[in-house]
C-alpha cells in the first residue's frame, strides 16, 4: 500500500536542506537535488521513456537509487520541488511540484548563478532553441524558434543516424575537417537533400558534417537573434553544446569566445534554475512542500483525453488521475477553462 | 458510437440557442447576414445603425469556432492570410444556416483617409466572395474618400435598398453619431469585446465596474480581428489578465494621439490607414508615455505583408528605450504549449526586472538614508 501522503524518502526533518529541480524536454529529462550552497549532490540526465509520466518515474527512481547507495545524502530533506521545460505542468502534477516556470526563467537563473556577469544565453535543445539577453543580471530579451524546428538536436541525430555516426562523435568529426562542404541551412529538409548530394559526389563525411554544423549556426543567428545584439560573455547550453563542431562554428561567426558549463551541467541548466527558484521559493514562503516524495514512482497514474461537447468547439481535455483513489490531479485543455484543475 | 452522437445533438442545441440570440428584430423585411470577421470589429456599431435605419434586420454569425475556421481555410486558396480564411468561414456559416438571406453584407472599404489605404485584401473582399458558388445577393458600399465622399457611397447603398437620398443622409448621420459615441467609450478603458457586446443587443453604454489596476500594464498592439477573436488567438487576453496584467489595445487610447501623420523618413511613407495607427500609438509610447506601460505585445496573422513590415520598425524602437517586445505570429496552428511559454515568460521575465529594480531602489534608499 502506497501512502500518497508520504512526502520522502529522505527523512523529513533531515539535517539539511535540499531542492528538486526537473526539466521534462521533448528529448531528454533532466533532474538536480541542489542543496543550500548551490552544490548539485544528485543528478540525473536520461532519454525520454514514452511518455512524460513514465520517464519523471524512470527517473526518480534513478534518483532514489543514488539516494539509497549514498548515506550523505540520507541527510538531506526535499524542501520543494519545481519544475519547467514542456512537459512542466504535467510533471508538476505528478510529483506534487511546488511551482513551474518556464525554460526561459529557468535558465536564465541558473547560468546567471554560475556566471554573474553572462550577457547572452544561447540555448539549443533537442526540439527547440532560445536565445536569452541579460543586462545587468536582468533578462531583457528572449526568442524562441517558431515553427521550424531546423538546427536542433532532433535533426542532428537524425542526420548522425544516417550517417553511421554515434551522435557523441559528431563534434569531433566536424573539427577534424579542413573544407567544411557548404550545406543549405534555410530548411532541414532542403539541408538534408543538400547533403546527401554532397555525400554523393564524393565529399568526406567530416566535410559535410563540419559544414551541416556550419549552416546549423547560420539558421540560429538568422531566425532567432533577429535585431538582438549578442554581447560577450557569450553561454552556451543545452544537448546540442556536447557537440563541438556547433560551438566551433558559433565562435567562427560571432567571432569570440563561448563558453560552455562544464561537468556536465550544460544539460542541466534548466534543471539546476528549477532547484535555485525552488529555493528562492521554500525561503521567500515559508511553505510546506506538496511534493509527493521519491516514492511517487509506486503510484500509478493514469492519463485519458476525452472530448468537452458542451459547445461547438469541442475542445479535448486532458485529465490525469490516481489510479487507487481516482484522485484528478490535473485537468486542462478547454478554451473556456471549464474543466480546469491545476 | 453513443457519445459520438450526444456530443452531434450538444452540438445542434447550442448551435440552435446561438441561432436564436444572433436574429435580430424580426419584423423588418430585407434579411442581411454580417460576418463576424475582419472589418466586424471596427466598423460593426457604423454597420448596425446605417443597415437598421434602412429598414434591415441583422443576422450576425456566431463568435468563431472550430467548424467555421475548417470550412474557411478549406474554401480559402493558399496564399490567404488566416483572418481572411475564418471571414470565408463565417460567410458559409451564413449560406448553410439562412438560406432565406436576402443579402449578405460585404462591404469595400478601400481608404478612409485620403492619404492612406487599406489591405489589398479588404479592396477586393465583396469580388473575391462573389466567386462562391450559390452566394446569395451581396450587399456592398465602397468606402474610398479619395474619389468619392462617404455619403455618396451610402447613398448608392441605400438605393440597393430602396431607400431615398434624404433616407440615406438621415442614417449616415445617426449612424455616424452612434459610432462617435462607441468610439468615446472605448476611449474610456472599455476593452472592445465587452464594448462590442453592449452593441449587439442595444444595451446602452453603460461603463464596467473599475477593477483595481494591476501591476503590470502591457499595450496589445494588432488587428482588431487578430486581437479580438477570441477563438484564432486562442484568447489571448484572458492568459495576460490570468497572469495578473492589464492590457490596453489602440482604442482604448485618446484620439489625439492619431491626428498626426507618422513620419518614418523621406523615402517610406506609411500607407497602410490601421498600420499607421500602430505606429502613431507606438509613437505616443517612444517619448512621453515611456513609463505608462511595462511591455508590448504585436500580434501579427501568418502572411500578413503589412504586419510583417512595420513589426520590424517597432522592434527597432522598442530597442532604443528598451521596452520588452513581443511579437507572436499566429497561423491556423491550435497547440497552446507554444503561446504559453512565450507569454509566461515574458510575463515573468518583467515581473522580475520590477522586482529587481525595487530591490535596487530600495538599497539605494537606505543607502541615502544611511549616509544622512
Amino acid at each position: 500500500m502506497v501512502q500518497v501522503n508520504d512526502k520522502t524518502h529522505v527523512p523529513k526533518d533531515g539535517k539539511h536542506d535540499s531542492y528538486l529541480g526537473i526539466d521534462v524536454g521533448s528529448v531528454t529529462l533532466k533532474f538536480v537535488l541542489m542543496d543550500n550552497d548551490q552544490r548539485v549532490l544528485s543528478q540525473v540526465f536520461l532519454r525520454n521513456q514514452g511518455s512524460p509520466i513514465d520517464s519523471v518515474k524512470f527517473g526518480m527512481a534513478e534518483m532514489r537509487s543514488q539516494i539509497e547507495k549514498n548515506p550523505e545524502l540520507q541527510e538531506y530533506a526535499i524542501r520543494a520541488c519545481g519544475t519547467t521545460g514542456s512537459a512542466r505542468y504535467l510533471t508538476k502534477a505528478v510529483v506534487g511540484g511546488d511551482l513551474a516556470k518556464t525554460e526561459i526563467i529557468a535558465h536564465a537563473v541558473a547560468t546567471q548563478s554560475l556566471y554573474p556577469d553572462v550577457r547572452t544565453i544561447l540555448e539549443i535543445g533537442g526540439q527547440d532553441s532560445k536565445i536569452i539577453i541579460l543586462r545587468d543580471g536582468i533578462i531583457v530579451d528572449f526568442a524562441m524558434n517558431s515553427v521550424c524546428a531546423a538546427g536542433t538536436g532532433s535533426f542532428l541525430d537524425h542526420q548522425a543516424t544516417r550517417l553511421n555516426i554515434p551522435i557523441e562523435d559528431f563534434g569531433d568529426y566536424a573539427v577534424k575537417s579542413k573544407n567544411p562542404a557548404s550545406i543549405a541551412g534555410r530548411c532541414t529538409v532542403f539541408a538534408e537533400s543538400d547533403m546527401i548530394h554532397k555525400q554523393n559526389s564524393g565529399y568526406s563525411k567530416e566535410d559535410i558534417i563540419a559544414g551541416l554544423c556550419d549552416s546549423l549556426v547560420r539558421n540560429y543567428l538568422n531566425n532567432l537573434s533577429k535585431g538582438k545584439d549578442l554581447e560577450e560573455p557569450i553561454v552556451f547550453q543545452g544537448g546540442v553544446s556536447f557537440n563541438k563542431g556547433i560551438i566551433q562554428a558559433f565562435e567562427r561567426h560571432l567571432g569570440c569566445k563561448i563558453t560552455v558549463p562544464k561537468n556536465g551541467l550544460n544539460v542541466l541548466m534548466g534543471a539546476l534554475g528549477m532547484a535555485i527558484l525552488s529555493r528562492e521559493y521554500y525561503i521567500n514562503n515559508e511553505i510546506d512542500t506538496v511534493f509527493r516524495g521519491l516514492r511517487m514512482t509506486d503510484i500509478d497514474f493514469r492519463t485519458r483525453t476525452f472530448n468537452c461537447g458542451d459547445c461547438p468547439n469541442n475542445c479535448s481535455i486532458v485529465e490525469c488521475s490516481i489510479v487507487e483513489n481516482n484522485e484528478v490531479i490535473a485537468r486542462w485543455g478547454s478554451r473556456c477553462g471549464k474543466w480546469e484543475v491545476f | 458510437m453513443q457519445s459520438k452522437k450526444t456530443t452531434n445533438q450538444r452540438e445542434l442545441k447550442h448551435l440552435k440557442s446561438a441561432l436564436k440570440s444572433y436574429r435580430y428584430d424580426k419584423k423588418s423585411k430585407i434579411k442581411v447576414g454580417i460576418p463576424r470577421a475582419l472589418h466586424f470589429y471596427r466598423f460593426f456599431p457604423f454597420w448596425k445603425k446605417l443597415l437598421e435605419e434602412l429598414g434591415c434586420e441583422l443576422i450576425l454569425s456566431p463568435p468563431t469556432y472550430k467548424q467555421i475556421v475548417e470550412e474557411g481555410a478549406f474554401q480559402g486558396f493558399g496564399e490567404l492570410c488566416l483572418p481572411v480564411k475564418v471571414y470565408y468561414g463565417h460567410i458559409l456559416y451564413l449560406m448553410r444556416e439562412y438560406p432565406e438571406l436576402d443579402y449578405i453584407f460585404v462591404p469595400r472599404y478601400v481608404s478612409e483617409r485620403v492619404e492612406g489605404y487599406f489591405c489589398p485584401k479588404f479592396l477586393s473582399l465583396p469580388d473575391v466572395i462573389r466567386t462562391l458558388p450559390n452566394i446569395p445577393k451581396i450587399l456592398t458600399f465602397t468606402i474610398n474618400v479619395k474619389e468619392n465622399p462617404i455619403s455618396n457611397s451610402i447613398i448608392s447603398l441605400a438605393k440597393t435598398l430602396g431607400k431615398g437620398q434624404r433616407e440615406a443622409l438621415q442614417a449616415y448621420e445617426k449612424a455616424k453619431k452612434y459610432h462617435k459615441q462607441y468610439q468615446d467609450f472605448l476611449r474610456k478603458g472599455t476593452p472592445v469585446g465587452y464594448a462590442l457586446k453592449l452593441v449587439e443587443k442595444d444595451k446602452p453604454f453603460k461603463m464596467l465596474k473599475k477593477k483595481t489596476p494591476k501591476n503590470i500594464k502591457f499595450l496589445l498592439l494588432g488587428h482588431g480581428y487578430n486581437i479580438f477573436d477570441t477563438y484564432v488567438n486562442l484568447d489571448f487576453q484572458k492568459k495576460l489578465t490570468r497572469h495578473g496584467v492589464d492590457v490596453l489595445t489602440i482604442e482604448n487610447l485618446p484620439e489625439i494621439l492619431f491626428k498626426e501623420p507618422v513620419i518614418i523618413n523621406k523615402q517610406f511613407r506609411p500607407y497602410w490607414l490601421h498600420e499607421d495607427e500602430i505606429l502613431a500609438a507606438i509613437r505616443y509610447y517612444l517619448v512621453q508615455g515611456r513609463k505608462e506601460i511595462d511591455g508590448v505585445i504585436f500580434l501579427i496573422s501568418f502572411a500578413c505583408g503589412p504586419d510583417s513590415l512595420i513589426a520590424e520598425l517597432i522592434m527597432r524602437d522598442m530597442k532604443v528605450i528598451r521596452l520588452p517586445f513581443l511579437q507572436i505570429i499566429m497561423d491556423e496552428h491550435t497547440g497552446e504549449a507554444g503561446l504559453l511559454t512565450r507569454i509566461e515568460s515574458f510575463v515573468e521575465m518583467i515581473k522580475r526586472k520590477k522586482r529587481k529594480l525595487d530591490e535596487m531602489k530600495e538599497k539605494q534608499d537606505l543607502k541615502i538614508f544611511e549616509e544622512a
